[in-house]
């Protein structure tokens, strides 16, 4: 029983952070087509940023803003800048550029921030311990796991049920279409990318609050791919499913083989999913960018 | 109205696959880069050696990239699985260029096995698949070192044997005639009918099958022949350096080749070389740029990050301004050149109002 609840409890954690991760990745998919290698530099330089401005004395509500406006303006940034020039351009142009854009902010980000590791606490959460069914677990740690899920799920909800959402899908499946229904198709994606940094970023502060983050967390964002293969590449319903498998896999791995082996299971479940399940489970039939 | 590009491709009547004015090219830069790198000193030999040894892999990256149009990024981990299987191969008996041929065999079944669920769909799949492979082999090439060689990593025996500005020189040689065989061979599968299917399905993969064509199997195609040469180039670099250790093959050096073949130009071949060279000896003229800018920017981390932001912001700048390389820089250049002296040639008059 204890194992169990510690199981499941990591389950929650890796989890939602993964699925926030993933969201972000299906959101650029669907908005732009394009597989985001940058999103783990999305996801650590918020939190690096907050760390670093609560260490200098800023109450940690207004670091948090300032790392996560960041965050979403080098992605919009990076979405005017340089993607919205590579269309019409051989299709893999921008995912070249998404892991260029990657190794500059790993250059700057190893320069700004050096290798230490950073550690925040949120203010108004207990410092305390729960015990449940004969486990400890940190307050906080519980508090982030149900946070990150819950607004995994809120996000997904607006993009299914709201007119914004709607748009944003639409304007990803046929820009030309959306353009004619009056939905501002390149504001739209701009917004999807600034959308999936602040997504990224929240996963990162969230995995900042329970354990340290540093520059070589970045990979641990290249994990949501297996998710978001299971989901089915640019389903917003998968990112959540797969997320939530793919951490039960990593929090298995975790008890059973050891640490080490969670990058290795969770890629070849990725290589072995494409194989069995090429469009996921909730994925659009064949995916091609238009 | 002919472009210029038709009407200089229509006029020759050379070889399709083997065309006199590529055969000589590579001809005299072989013997060019040998005699180059006979005049160097060994260090600059050595720094030359490994620029040539980078060649072979933005050359198959040109014609996985360039010409069949799928974005792979397991060229670090493809270069792991030739360096490593040759390790093996040597510790279990078999002789040097036994070895390499069998690591350039093992890249190709690594290749067919991610290959072959990522590409029978349309899209960014490979993109995926080859993530996922870049890991699982850094992984299993980590425990091998860990479990065989410790931290440090293999040291491999010397193959050439002699002094080493002796060695050095016979690896010169070796390795230019292999990239030159393997310029040859890519050139040829680049022109011609071959290259001519895999630029349809880059463009418009979803017409390919009116014209009998598999699009799946074509670029499995691609991709297999061109993780057989990062192998074949994983191996050679693992005798010539004579040490083979996992920190030379992270996602670092993946973006490190994308940044040879963006720069030069994806799909040309001439591209290809020149980006890797360039590319290849940047860390030794970057610490220098860095020295003269900052005398603090000699210590290793911070030159190391910085030249992680310059490979970066290379293939961004190229991507946005210049998406098809020096080698379209210098197309347009030619013929913008050639249109001035066909135009002087028609009307010697300048006419005005065109």
């Amino acid at each position: 029983m204890t194992t169990f609840v510690v199981f499941l409890m990591s389950t929650l954690s890796l989890g939602g952070t993964l699925t926030l991760i993933a969201l972000g990745l299906v959101l650029i998919m669907r908005a732009t087509g394009v597989f985001n290698f940058a999103q783990g530099q999305f996801m650590i330089l918020p939190a690096l940023i907050t760390a670093q401005l609560s260490m200098h004395g800023w109450p940690f509500w207004v670091s948090l803003a300032l790392g996560l406006i960041f965050g979403a303006g080098i992605a919009a940034l990076f979405y005017r800048f340089v993607l919205e020039r590579t269309v019409g351009i051989n299709h893999i142009y921008p995912v070249i550029a998404t892991l260029a854009f990657a190794s500059v902010l790993d250059g700057v980000m190893g320069i700004v921030f050096g290798t230490q590791s950073y550690s925040l606490t949120i203010p108004g959460v207990p410092d305390t311990t729960v015990t449940l069914a004969g486990a400890q677990f940190t307050v906080i740690s519980i508090v982030m796991a149900v946070g990150s899920l819950l607004l995994a799920v809120i996000v997904a909800a607006v993009l299914r049920y709201t007119r914004v959402g709607t748009r944003v899908l639409s304007a990803g499946q046929d820009p030309l279409l959306a353009s004619l229904s009056a939905v501002n198709v390149r504001r739209v994606f701009l917004i999807s990318w600034a959308i999936a940094a602040v997504l990224a970023g929240l996963a990162g502060v969230a995995y900042a609050s329970t354990t340290v983050i540093n520059p070589t967390v970045v990979s641990m964002a290249l994990l949501a791919a297996p998710a978001m293969v299971i989901g089915g590449l640019d389903s917003i319903e998968g990112a959540l499913v797969g997320g939530i498998a793919i951490g039960a896999v990593q929090a298995a791995t975790a008890t059973f083989l050891g640490g080490e082996y969670i990058d290795v299971v969770s890629y070849v479940i990725l290589l072995v999913a494409l194989q069995l399940f090429p469009n996921g489970i909730f994925g659009t039939k064949q995916i091609v960018r238009a | 109205m002919p472009t210029k590009h038709s009407s200089r491709r229509e006029s020759r009547t050379e070889h399709p696959f083997f065309p006199a004015r590529r055969m000589i090219g590579i001809g005299v830069f072989a013997v060019v880069a040998i005699l180059i790198g006979l005049g160097l000193n060994l260090s600059w030999q050595a720094s030359l050696l490994f620029a040539l040894l980078a060649c072979m892999g933005s050359v198959s990256l040109t014609l996985l990239m360039g010409t069949a149009g799928q974005f792979s990024i397991a060229n670090a981990g493809l270069l792991a699985v030739g360096a490593f299987s040759s390790v093996w191969f040597i510790s279990i008996g078999i002789p040097f260029p036994a070895d390499v041929l069998l690591a350039l065999a093992a890249a190709g079944l690594v290749g067919l096995i991610v290959g072959v669920p990522a590409l029978r769909l349309r899209g960014l799949y490979l993109a995926i698949a080859t993530l996922a492979a870049h890991f699982i082999i850094y992984f299993v090439v980590q425990q091998y070192q860990v479990r065989a060689a410790g931290p440090a990593g293999f040291v491999l025996p010397m193959v050439v044997p002699g002094k080493l500005a002796q060695a050095q020189a016979v690896w010169l040689v070796i390795i230019v005639v292999v990239l030159a065989v393997i310029l040859v061979l890519v050139g040829a599968l680049m022109s011609g009918r071959t290259g001519r299917t895999w630029k349809m399905i880059r463009d418009h993969e979803e017409v390919v099958a009116v014209f009998g064509i598999n699009a799946t199997r074509w670029k499995l195609g691609a991709f297999v022949i061109s993780s057989m040469i990062l192998g074949l180039q994983g191996g050679l670099m693992a005798h010539f350096s004579g040490l083979v250790s996992t920190e030379g093959f992270d996602l670092h050096v993946a973006i490190i080749y994308l940044a040879m073949v963006v720069v030069g130009g994806l799909g040309s071949l001439p591209g290809a070389v020149i980006g890797a060279l360039l590319i290849s000896l940047m860390p030794d003229i970057i610490p220098a740029l860095i020295r003269l800018v900052s005398p603090a920017g000699s210590s290793p981390v911070l030159g190391a990050n910085i030249s992680t932001i310059i490979y970066g912001a290379l293939i961004l700048v190229f991507v946005v301004f210049a998406p098809k390389g020096i080698a379209g820089i210098v197309r347009r250049a030619s013929d913008a050149v050639s249109r001035r002296r066909e135009s002087r040639a028609a009307s010697p008059t300048p006419t005005t109002g065109a």
